[in-house]
């Protein structure tokens, strides 16, 4: 007679399993801190699976951003389902390529955007076409904006003729315009403003420009540009320049520069027209945050200050 | 010479005889002037003959010991105690009302870890339960054991205001009676006492322990949703083993559910204003008002009956419609503009001109709500436009505060938006009834632009907590609450036409007995301040509630010191709902 026992979950695992399966919704934006990265990829690549629903897959897209987790970018080309036939197969599809354009390598990159142009072809709804700005927003180099538009166009035109007589449609057709004469044109414009930050070629003042987008200083498109900023800071991490950035690599020098340029952004943030002062204590939070993110020292002094103003506020550089 | 006594409700034969020194009511029903009384317990009012005692001569030797017992002491009575683990019986406290149990009902021990004691004697995990019970019958005469009844007595308003009580009708008598309740005699040799008892108010419970449980709960699918558990009364009664009579005389002692002044669980009302969207403007409902109604007359009135609040619907469930009358400006980062663009929109409604609101230019630093105001002053007549800020969300820093424009008539329709600061954005909430969007882990103080249309529409008050219902939302919950958020983050609190309110779906609003925790588990979240239970999975606020109304759900709100996430800690959820939920509660 065979026996059998339960084996201890490797780490992290149940609160992977939490988070990602079955997510309380007060905390469904707080990645778990903490978790090991080749145990995050493991389980990743056991549990989501092709048949995986879209909501797991939106979690699973926030772990392996927050942990830049590259190692499960195959796992995710597996996962696409191609000539998808229903709404919800081509809103998980964008959702897996978005994953891929956050996190992967430059071939993975290519393979996303060509996935992508497929995909837009076969989109006909607003929840689509939301997640496709989305994922134009990720692959930013390679995106085609142009398709989605004449998607969007084809698809006006059609609510446009039912939306008479069709609550739903009535709804869709106003929420879709906005999207196009208001979203859509904000992705470009942030795309753009993005770009012009990774051409910055001094390194300290390209961070520089990071830290104000991520802390919202100066810089317009934050439904765009928050994320991305967490992204760019911790790549400043891995290579000088952009180029060097794209394979995950963390160096403790480099570190060092963007805790450095935290630090100096910190003792300078002062009240102006885009700041008002009721915000400093809540953007030295997440500045002190940031730095121990990334290693810096945080004094206890500073930690109480922390602890003191931060409420319920949540930093996505945090450790 | 006779004398008479005057009845009073409980007063029977026997314990008039009792009283005047009779070991039973023989001699009083040997008098022709009760024969009235014979075949009926007695009214208040009943004037009752008391015959003379008959002296009777006993012959004892003087030089021996000849003992004389009083068969007639001590008087036969009933009583409800909570028992103790050392006390006489005559020592121990009268319960003079009894509450509704919050502990998971076959399980013993305070945290519900053993089974439910079965035994008559002290038992530490059923005394653990505060609203566990007993029945005593204290009966000189009686044997080894004796059988009690107890049963639920609804509230009938008079025509004068005042509250009686009478058993229920038909089949439901015998749901929420309990009989026999058997009695064992206790150490004193002339008390008996049940085994633990406790009140239940539903089916499930009620079925798990059949023998220890009185189920004391509403009329709601009988037709009478008016019958409030928390204005019942429980009465247990014992026939008289002495009693020459038939009927025997029966001697019983009524209680009310819940006490207006216990320390404890003080009795309260809940406010609740219910409404119901409509699948489109003018259409049908996602559910029926009547169903709606439904589910807090019967779910949240009997999860509440533990922590003794009984819902209060301060009209009657509405039907509304959906509206898509709001311009959120800057929304969800409530950043400060830019000054590089524009900002406008159009509006137009049946039967009304046109309107073309803007563009403004914003200036750089100009804050959401600078903004909103500028455009809300374009706004003229017949339309009109209030502002309102809103909190920050957890991820923006605290005075990053969006700002909505409601606009008015309600059925206006808001159009080519002009967009153009970079900073600050222009949105409009158009509310899905059948998909509504669902805030998220940042937002939910702020509500998302859908749920912030339809609260700044239809929010009926402060001192209430108004439901929502939707076809679905988004995010694919049951329900999703808008607490207030002054404790959970005080930099970040939730705004009035917010607070205090809670979307429930369809599944979880309709006529079926499915879901029948979430609307109570929402309320808990705005009335407590809590999020969501840690550990323990039968409390009533643990994430994701119970599909049915099983003994294990999650349906109990639990005595002690209960972990949360949010606020982190651990907290007294009967306390927390008398001091958060205080502005939405009120005196019984």
């Amino acid at each position: 007679m065979g026996t059998s026992q339960n084996l201890p979950l490797p780490p992290g695992w149940s609160q992977l399993e939490e988070f990602i399966f079955h997510p309380d919704p007060y905390h469904q934006e707080s990645v778990p801190r903490g978790l090991v990265r080749d145990s995050t990829a493991k389980f990743i690549e056991a549990r989501v699976i092709p048949s995986t629903p879209r909501g797991p897959l939106l979690q699973t897209e926030k772990v392996v951003d927050f942990y830049d987790l590259q190692e499960v970018c195959p796992h995710l080309r597996g996962l696409l389902e191609k000539n998808e036939k229903t709404s919800d197969g081509v809103i998980r599809s964008a959702v897996i390529l978005r994953t891929l354009a956050l996190v992967c390598l430059p071939p993975d990159l290519a393979f996303a955007a060509d996935f992508a142009k497929q995909l837009v072809g076969r989109s006909s709804s607003l929840p689509e076409f939301q997640e496709l700005i989305g994922l134009d927003d990720a692959l930013a180099d390679g995106s085609d904006f142009s398709l989605l538009k004449s998607r969007m166009d084809l698809r006006f035109r059609d609510l446009d003729n039912r939306r008479q007589n069709d609550y739903q449609a009535q709804l869709e057709y106003a929420n879709l315009q906005d999207t196009m004469n208001v979203k859509l044109n904000r992705c470009q414009r942030a795309a753009e403003q993005k770009a012009r930050i990774i051409a910055i070629p001094d390194r300290s003042a390209r961070i520089k420009e990071e830290i104000k987008a991520y802390l919202s200083i100066g810089y317009g498109y934050l439904e765009f540009l928050s994320g991305w900023s967490s992204r760019r800071l911790r790549r400043e991490t891995w290579g000088e320049q952009p180029a060097q950035q794209m394979e995950r690599a963390e160096k403790r020098e480099l570190r060092q520069d963007v805790v450095k340029a935290f630090r100096s952004t910190m003792s300078s943030l002062a009240p102006s027209p885009g700041v008002p002062k009721e915000n400093l204590d809540s953007l030295r939070v997440r500045c002190l945050r940031a730095i121990e993110y990334f290693g810096g020292p945080v004094s206890n002094t500073e930690l109480q200050f922390v602890e003191k103003n931060a409420g319920l506020q949540l930093d996505p550089l945090s450790k | 010479m006779a004398s008479k006594r005057t009845a009073a409700d409980g007063d029977t034969l026997c314990n008039f005889a009792i009283d005047a020194g009779f070991f039973n009511c023989q001699a009083l029903r040997a008098d022709p002037a009760n024969s009235a009384f014979l075949t009926r317990a007695l009214k208040k009012g009943d004037e009752v003959t008391i015959p003379d005692l008959r002296p009777r001569t006993e012959n004892c030797s003087t030089d021996k010991l000849t003992k004389f017992l009083r068969k007639n002491t001590p008087p036969v009575s009933i009583r409800f105690v909570h028992g103790s683990p050392n006390k006489h019986y005559l020592a121990d406290t009268t319960l003079d009302f009894l509450q509704v149990s919050n502990h998971i009902t076959s399980q013993g021990g305070a945290k519900d870890d053993v089974p439910f004691p079965d035994k008559f004697e002290f038992q530490k995990p059923g005394h653990d339960d505060p609203d566990t019970f007993k029945v005593e019958v204290v009966d000189s005469s009686a044997g080894a054991t004796l059988d009690a009844t107890l049963e639920a007595l609804k509230q009938v308003r008079q025509p004068d205001g005042t509250i009686t009580h009478d058993v229920f009708s038909g089949a439901e008598a015998a749901k929420r009676k309990l009989d026999p309740v058997s009695c064992k005699k206790v150490r004193s040799k002339v008390a008996y006492r049940s085994k633990y008892l406790r009140l239940v108010v539903d089916e499930a419970d009620k079925a798990a322990k059949n023998d220890q449980t009185l189920l004391t709960t509403d009329m709601t699918d009988q037709g009478d949703p008016a019958v409030e558990i928390l204005e019942q009364n429980v009465r247990a009664s014992y026939a008289l083993s002495r009693c020459p009579g038939s009927p025997k005389c029966r001697i019983s002692v009524p209680v009310p559910i819940g006490s207006d002044t216990d320390t404890r669980k003080p009795r309260r009302r809940i406010r609740i204003a219910v409404h119901v969207l409509r699948a489109t403007p003018h259409g049908t409902p996602v559910v029926t008002p009547a169903d709606a109604n439904r589910r807090v007359t019967k779910w949240i009135r009997r999860l509440y009956a533990q922590a003794s609040i009984a819902p209060k619907l301060v009209q009657a469930a509405r039907e509304v419609d959906p509206v898509a009358n709001l311009v959120a400006v800057s929304d969800p980062a409530g950043t400060s503009a830019a000054g590089d663009g524009q900002l406008g929109f159009r509006l137009t409604a049946p039967g009304k001109p046109a309107l073309v609101v803007g563009p403004v230019t914003p200036a750089a630093g100009d804050t959401p709500q600078t903004s909103a105001n500028a455009l809300a002053a374009l706004v003229t007549a017949p339309y009109s436009a209030t502002v309102t800020v809103n909190p920050a969300r957890f991820t923006d820093p605290p005075a990053s505060r969006s700002a909505d424009l409601l606009i008015t008539p309600p059925d206006v329709t808001i159009d080519n938006l002009v967009s153009t600061d970079s900073r600050q954005a222009l949105a409009v909430g158009r509310p899905n009834p059948l998909n509504l969007q669902s805030w998220d882990g940042t937002n939910f103080l702020v509500g998302s632009l859908e749920q912030r249309t339809l609260l700044k529409n239809y929010d009926t008050g402060q001192d209430r907590i108004d439901i929502i219902v939707v076809q679905q939302v988004t995010a694919g919950n049951r329900g999703e609450a808008m607490m207030s958020g002054h404790q959970i983050d005080p930099l970040r609190p939730a705004i009035a036409p917010v607070r205090f309110s809670a979307f429930l779906v369809k599944v979880a609003m309709d006529g079926s007995d499915q879901n029948p925790f979430s609307a109570p588990h929402e309320c808990g979240h705005v009335t407590m301040e809590l999020v969501h239970a840690q550990g323990r999975r039968a409390e009533l606020m643990s994430a994701g509630t119970s599909g049915t109304a099983v003994v294990g759900g999650t349906k109990r709100i639990k005595e002690g010191l209960q972990a949360f996430d949010s606020p982190a800690g651990s907290f007294l959820q009967l306390r927390r709902l008398l001091s958060e939920g205080a502005p939405l509660l009120e005196p019984f």
